[in-house]
């Protein structure tokens, strides 16, 4: 299109007759179109009123117009923090919707309810969130929840703090986590050497030389060591030849070892099969042999037999051939012998001859045929008994024979074993050599054979390609990270969740410093009550939400002493010093704003004589001149005091109670009559909790079950702790609404509204248990420091544990320089003691005649100006030389008020033998704030003569020395000194008005303890002889 | 909906110029004017296929080769420092490729990704969706898949709205009418803030849905093939985009412009005449045309003699077939260049064209 076409595109435009709609307008938009604002960056600058409304809107199914959103602009800062900032601190709350944060499950178990709450109300913010707390109440362990738990959520935190070592203390306990991935930016002044190693080791630096030196590097040696084992693993491939052929021969000499052994088992059957074998070797012959020689025996005694069973068949025959020649002889022997001639036998025998003479011949030779026969037999016996010895002799001889045999094989059988057993430790030797010989890493064959030759081959070769996979593993690994080098700076910055930084370091980091390229989810602020306004700003602008934590402003004690009961005629009593308000830092200012404080409700109970009085309005000593009082039409005794000024409408100030009238029924009367709730709360803000049942929000800590309860109205009720007609001891724990009764956590919210007049913006928490300090310790504290307000304590039973604070007087209590006035009794501390003047131990390094004062050796050491104390610092030493073996670096800390004499102690300590080589933090308390030791030593060092001198920086600097103690503190200092201090009214030295008071307050209660009337007086010791 | 005055609409050399750009596509008709769009921006779960990080590739393969998946055995193994390591492990988690449970362990996902080099993942993102504003006030608006780059902010009143329901409709419409429409296919769900939310979801403002009113200068041409094609006209010089259509609809392009559908009427032709007669001075008895016959791109104008001779005295541009008028009064309007043709004396047969 030329420039002449476009009147002419013109004048084609819409016809005259057509009206412009009042519906759609042209934008005057820019030639090339602007793509519109991401809703991720719109959604985040829009006030929560209209982020209430767009949520609203998209709930009932529509799309949000996103033209219609006003997104400030023409006058109003487009800058989101400073707009958040601008309407929290002038108050302009009302469309900032209450945050109700859910419970979170920590990780750090050990946190109170207290500090769960603030983690949780940190995470649930949308904007802002504000937590305070008292020194030692877990403000960092705190913090280092909220970061773990934004990073667990997959957030981005930027943690800052105006002190270095405050972050450092945050990221000391976050570092560990498995979920953090955090960065550590050094400030302007840092040095990484100065950090210590744990958080030197989590700068950006840092983070690329572990790239370099340990991933990078162990990648690479990763490689080398794999290419290596692959060597090794190639090299075993001839071994493997090696160790088959040995197993194999090692099985070979395996089987005939066994075979022989087989065969020695054997040998008995073989030699017998072989004895009885027809032919063989020579114990067949021998066998043969035997046989033989028993054969011809048998033989030899064989024939004998025959003969002499020829003979015997003689014998035998002749005598039977005897017998008929008995039967004939005998008769005619007997019938001659008895000389029967008258026989015939006789006769016979006379006729035949001589019959006896035969008879007795025949009997002669029957008695040497048996005699024969006799010896026969014995021949007989004898010749069987020779063939049995024959065969027995054979027998033996073949038994001998078998046996040698037997042995000679054995024998043979042992020869060849042992041959074997040689030939086997050979190959067992060489077996060893080549497992030897084998990679380190390889798995060797269980045993010399074959088959775990094979096994251990095959695991080889699985081994060898896992070898390989790993080594291409290695080197894929290798050079991806070669190549991802170079990039490794951004993926080291993406994949940082928390950065963590002095204040004045995020601005100039090469990192994370460009605002526009990192941004964060949420910013935590450590120690934000030092932070500007102006700070704050420029490091909130780079995320999203932020929670500041910071230290209470427990020197700020007007709500506190509004909850303090009052005594009577102490009501109308001014304040006791005027105070020149300092200016307050970001954090009291929106503390201010945004934290609903029950304690700052007007309401005051009181009791005038014997009646309890309920004031709902603070009143001034020029208003009560307007108070006019009536009494009840109803209820005569019932005395109200209307403040009546000129021109203004009348307000019910005051309500008086007849006398007995308990303070419940005082309520009662109250919310019934007059819709007034007045409240006493004993907390420092509102506590919400819910249940199935009912939704309690606290006001007071206390014990529900032991509470009266005060019905309000329906399914509300006001819990009331120690309640009696004193109007100084009851507390209002809270107040219970019952969700049968139909109330919810937003309805009852607008009801605390309506009739407390306060709003719980659910973004402010307190921390106010001490953790730190131990219990007797933590008393002391904050009776001395904070007016007690330190969260509730549980004293361990027993009074018969050492004081936990102890002052150490420089010079000693003598009875010539301080001796009490007032019957101090030999040993014995007293009550009310009192001390003369400053003992002017001090000494003013700039001034040569002091410097002349201290030790010659001492002087060179120390620094040309600032105040030191010899004799305190002696004594401080010699208290902890007294402690014995070199404490360690955690259980001893020692802060001097004055640099100088920090330098002092160390000069001295590093003197003395027994603490030479100890390490004891000896500083500032400025330069200590981040820490705290067991015990810590408190020089306050100012010993003047004459006049109240200040002491150190300031109050928040004492207040920040005594706070460093778990478990014991001992403070070193002139109790004249601190005398004449207390006593001094008004502005001195650098302290003005205000902070010289808040001084003499804390000097003061410290005095009280000295004098023997402190409220926990069992929890100081005054060491009189000047040593503990 | 009405058109403001001051909106611009193109001159006849812009559109005899644009109609000889358009040549190569044949068109059959012209309409041109301004796309009302809602641009409406809403979480989306889009499936992608992402390209593996070269650095959780390395991680993947480690773990897929460590036996040992604990965090301390992937970092003892690779070193490459437990927040990085943590970063890339959660990752790998939350996309599916890695799981953890008595130790890390690659998922069959997560192989295949090595494998593959890339994944697919349902990511919620917020994109934006554009609809063609409905013609009438009680049409729904008509999803329109468009190359926005020339698309100009606008201010609506009070009456412009979108129904989320508008934008689930589409996503639940078959898979055909996605495909005419060319709804983005990897778009599986679009999550309003009445969905479900589990823990790790995005937070509701993020699923709240965003409109913005849009109007992009166009010109529809409709083709001999009955394709509509939508080129966008740059805001700043009035140039056709003519090179690539910014949209493209084949069938079903009724539903989304049902008034290009049909031709406007005959008092809106005779309208667009007088319009362009005006300024000539072309008014009067015996000027006005006998006929006028829209035909494809031309508006045949029947002249009287009288008016033919006006023409012709004044070498009228609309005699060299260089004059174009606009029909309608609406944000599109149809374009049609003149063909004026002298009207027969009586009993003569056919028409001749002036020149």
């Amino acid at each position: 299109m030329t420039p002449r076409d476009r009147p002419a595109f013109a004048a084609v435009s819409a016809p005259p007759r057509v009206a412009a709609p009042a519906a759609v307008r042209p934008s005057a938009g820019p030639a090339v179109p602007e793509r519109p604002v991401c809703w991720d960056d719109l959604y985040p600058q829009l006030t929560p009123a209209q982020q209430a409304e767009v949520l609203a809107i998209a709930r009932g199914g529509q799309a949000v117009q996103a033209a219609r959103l006003t997104v400030p602009a023409n006058g109003q800062s487009s800058d989101r923090v400073r707009r958040l900032l601008s309407a929290a601190l002038a108050g302009r709350l009302a469309d900032w919707m209450p945050v109700r944060a859910a419970s979170v499950e920590c990780l750090d178990v050990d946190l109170d309810a207290s500090q769960r709450e603030a983690v949780a109300k940190a995470l649930a913010t949308p904007d802002l969130c504000l937590i305070q707390g008292l020194p030692g109440s877990g403000k960092s362990r705190v913090a280092a929840e909220i970061v773990t738990q934004a990073a667990i959520r997959g957030e981005r935190v930027l943690l800052v703090s105006p002190l270095a070592a405050a972050v450092d203390g945050v990221l000391e306990q976050v570092g560990p986590r498995d979920s953090v991935g955090a960065i550590r930016l050094l400030g302007r002044e840092e040095r990484i050497e100065q950090l210590p190693s744990a958080i030197a080791a989590l700068t950006f630096d840092a983070r690329l030389r572990h790239f370099e030196e340990h991933t990078l590097g162990a990648a690479r040696r990763q490689v080398e060591v794999a290419h290596q084992r692959h060597e090794r693993r190639q090299h075993d491939e001839a071994v493997w030849e090696r160790c088959r052929e040995l197993a194999d021969a090692q099985e070979r000499l395996r089987a005939e070892a066994v075979a022989l052994a087989e065969r020695r088992d054997r040998i008995g059957e073989e030699v017998a099969r072989d004895a009885d074998a027809p032919e063989g070797g020579p114990l067949v012959e021998a066998l043969a042999a035997s046989a033989r020689t028993r054969q011809d025996l048998l033989a030899v005694i064989a024939g004998k037999r025959d003969r002499l069973e020829k003979v015997r068949s003689g014998h035998v025959h002749e005598l039977s051939e005897m017998a008929p020649h008995f039967e004939e002889v005998r008769p005619l022997a007997e019938a001659k012998q008895r000389r029967q001639f008258w026989t015939g036998t006789w006769w016979k025998a006379t006729l035949k001859g001589n019959p006896s003479s035969r008879l007795a011949e025949l009997e002669v030779r029957q008695q040497e045929l048996h005699k024969a026969l006799a010896d026969l037999g014995d021949e007989s016996a004898a010749l069987d008994r020779q063939r049995e010895q024959a065969e027995a002799d054979y027998q033996a001889t073949r038994r001998q024979t078998i046996e040698q045999e037997i042995a000679r094989r054995r024998a043979d059988i042992d020869d060849r074993d042992a041959a074997l057993r040689r030939d086997r430790d050979l190959v067992a030797e060489k077996w060893r050599l080549a497992v030897a010989d084998l990679a380190p890493e390889t798995a060797p064959p269980a045993d010399p054979t074959p088959l775990a030759v094979e096994r251990a081959v095959e695991s080889w070769r699985r081994a060898s390609l896992e070898d390989e996979s790993q080594a291409a593993c290695a080197r894929e690994w290798a050079e991806g990270l070669a190549v991802l080098q170079s990039e490794w700076p951004k993926r080291v910055a993406a994949s940082t969740n928390v950065v963590a930084a002095p204040l004045n370091a995020v601005a100039g980091d090469p990192h994370f410093g460009d605002a526009t390229n990192s941004s964060f989810d949420l910013l935590v602020v450590e120690h934000a009550h030092l932070l500007a306004e102006a700070d704050f700003i420029a490091v909130a602008r780079r995320a999203r939400r932020w929670v500041l934590i910071g230290e209470a402003d427990f020197d700020d004690e007007e709500p506190r002493r509004a909850a303090e009961p009052r005594r009577h005629g102490e009501r109308d009593a001014p304040r006791p010093r005027p105070r020149i308000a300092p200016v307050p830092t970001l954090l009291p200012r929106l503390w201010d704003k945004l934290h609903a404080d029950p304690r700052r409700l007007p309401y005051q109970w009181f009791a005038e004589g014997q009646r309890l009085g309920c004031r709902l309005h603070a009143l001034s000593a020029d208003q009560r001149s307007y108070l006019e009082s009536e009494p009840v039409v109803d209820f005569p005794d019932i005395e109200l005091r209307i403040l009546a000024r000129p021109r203004t409408a009348p307000i019910l100030a005051e309500v008086l109670f007849p006398a007995g009238m308990s303070a419940l029924g005082a309520k009662e009367y109250l919310f019934r009559e007059l819709q007034e709730l007045p409240v006493r709360a004993g907390g420092a803000g509102y506590h919400w909790s819910e249940d199935a049942a009912k939704i309690v929000v606290r006001l007071s800590e206390g014990d529900a079950a032991a509470a009266s309860r005060l019905e309000l109205e329906a399914g509300v009720r006001e819990l009331l702790i120690d309640v009696g007609t004193d109007a100084s001891t009851w507390r209002t724990l809270g107040i219970e609404f019952d969700r049968a009764a139909d109330w919810d956590r937003a309805r009852a919210e607008t009801w605390l509204e309506r009739h407390l007049r306060f709003r719980d913006l659910g973004r402010t928490a307190c921390l106010g248990i001490p953790h730190r300090s131990a219990p007797h310790l933590a008393v002391f504290l904050s009776d001395l420091l904070f007016a007690n307000v330190y969260g509730p304590v549980t004293l361990p039973s027993g009074n018969g544990q050492p004081a936990p604070v102890e002052f150490v007087p420089v010079p000693a209590l003598h009875h010539d320089s301080g001796k009490p006035e007032n019957g101090r009794r030999n040993g014995v501390s007293p009550r009310g003691r009192s001390f003369r003047a400053g003992a002017g131990l001090e000494l003013d390094l700039a001034d040569p005649r002091s410097r002349d004062r201290l030790p010659a050796e001492l002087r060179p050491e120390l620094p040309a100006t600032g105040l030191v104390n010899f004799l305190e610092a002696q004594a401080l030493v010699r208290t902890l030389e007294s402690l014995g073996t070199p404490p360690e670096r955690s259980s001893v800390m020692v802060l001097a008020l004055y640099p100088a004499q920090a330098e002092l102690i160390r000069c001295l300590i590093r003197r003395c033998p027994v603490l030479a080589d100890a390490d004891i933090r000896v500083d500032v308390p400025a330069a200590l704030r981040e820490c705290e030791a067991k015990v810590v030593f408190v020089s306050l060092t100012r010993s003047h003569t004459h006049r109240a001198v200040a002491f150190g920086e300031g109050p928040r600097s004492l207040t920040l020395a005594m706070t460093r103690a778990r478990q014991r503190l001992i403070l070193f200092g002139d109790p004249g000194t601190l005398v004449r201090r207390g006593q001094w009214e008004g502005p001195v030295d650098h302290l003005d008005d205000a902070a010289a008071a808040r001084e003499r307050d804390l000097i003061n209660g410290l005095l009280r303890y000295l004098h023997g009337d402190g409220t926990h007086a069992h929890a100081f010791h005054l060491h009189e002889s000047g040593r503990a | 909906m009405t058109v403001p005055a001051a909106l611009a609409f193109p001159g006849a050399r812009s559109l005899a110029g644009w109609w000889r750009q358009l040549a190569p596509c044949q068109p059959r008709s012209l309409w041109v004017g301004h796309l009302l769009l809602h641009r409406v921006e809403a979480l989306a779960v889009v499936a992608r296929s992402d390209r593996l990080d070269p650095l959780h590739r390395l991680v993947l393969q480690a773990m897929s080769r460590a036996p040992d998946g604990t965090l301390e055995g992937i970092e003892e193994n690779l070193r490459p420092g437990r927040p990085l390591l943590g970063q890339a492990l959660d990752s790998l988690r939350s996309d599916g490729l890695a799981a953890f449970g008595a130790g890390w362990t690659v998922t069959e996902r997560g192989r295949r990704a090595l494998e593959t080099g890339a994944y697919a993942r349902a990511v919620p993102e917020r994109r934006p969706f554009y609809f063609v504003h409905g013609e009438r006030a009680d049409s729904a608006p008509h999803f329109l898949h468009l190359d926005a780059t020339l698309c100009l902010p606008w201010t609506a009143d009070a009456d412009w709205r979108f129904d989320a329901a508008w934008l689930a409709d589409c996503l639940a419409q078959p898979e055909d009418w996605k495909q005419r429409f060319r709804f983005p296919p990897e778009v599986s769900q679009i999550v309003t803030i009445n969905a479900s939310q589990a823990a790790d979801d995005p937070p509701p403002w993020r699923r709240v849905l965003v409109d913005r009113p849009e109007r992009l200068p166009v010109a529809l041409a409709l083709t001999e093939d009955g394709r509509l094609l939508g080129f966008a006209v740059r805001p700043d010089n009035g140039t056709l985009q003519g090179d690539a259509p910014a949209f493209s609809l084949e069938e079903g392009w009724r539903d989304v412009f049902p008034r290009v559908a049909d031709e406007p009427p005959a008092e809106d032709w005779l309208c667009a005449w007088h319009s362009w007669c005006q300024p000539r001075g072309l008014t009067g008895a015996g000027l006005d045309p006998v006929d006028l016959r829209p035909e494809g791109h031309r508006l045949i104008v029947t002249a009287p003699p009288k008016l033919m001779e006006r023409l012709r005295s004044t070498r009228s541009d609309a005699l060299r077939g260089e004059a174009w008028v606009l029909a309608g009064n609406g944000w599109l309007r149809r374009a049609a260049m003149l063909e004026v043709v002298e009207e027969s004396p009586p009993g003569a047969a056919g028409d001749n064209a002036a020149e």
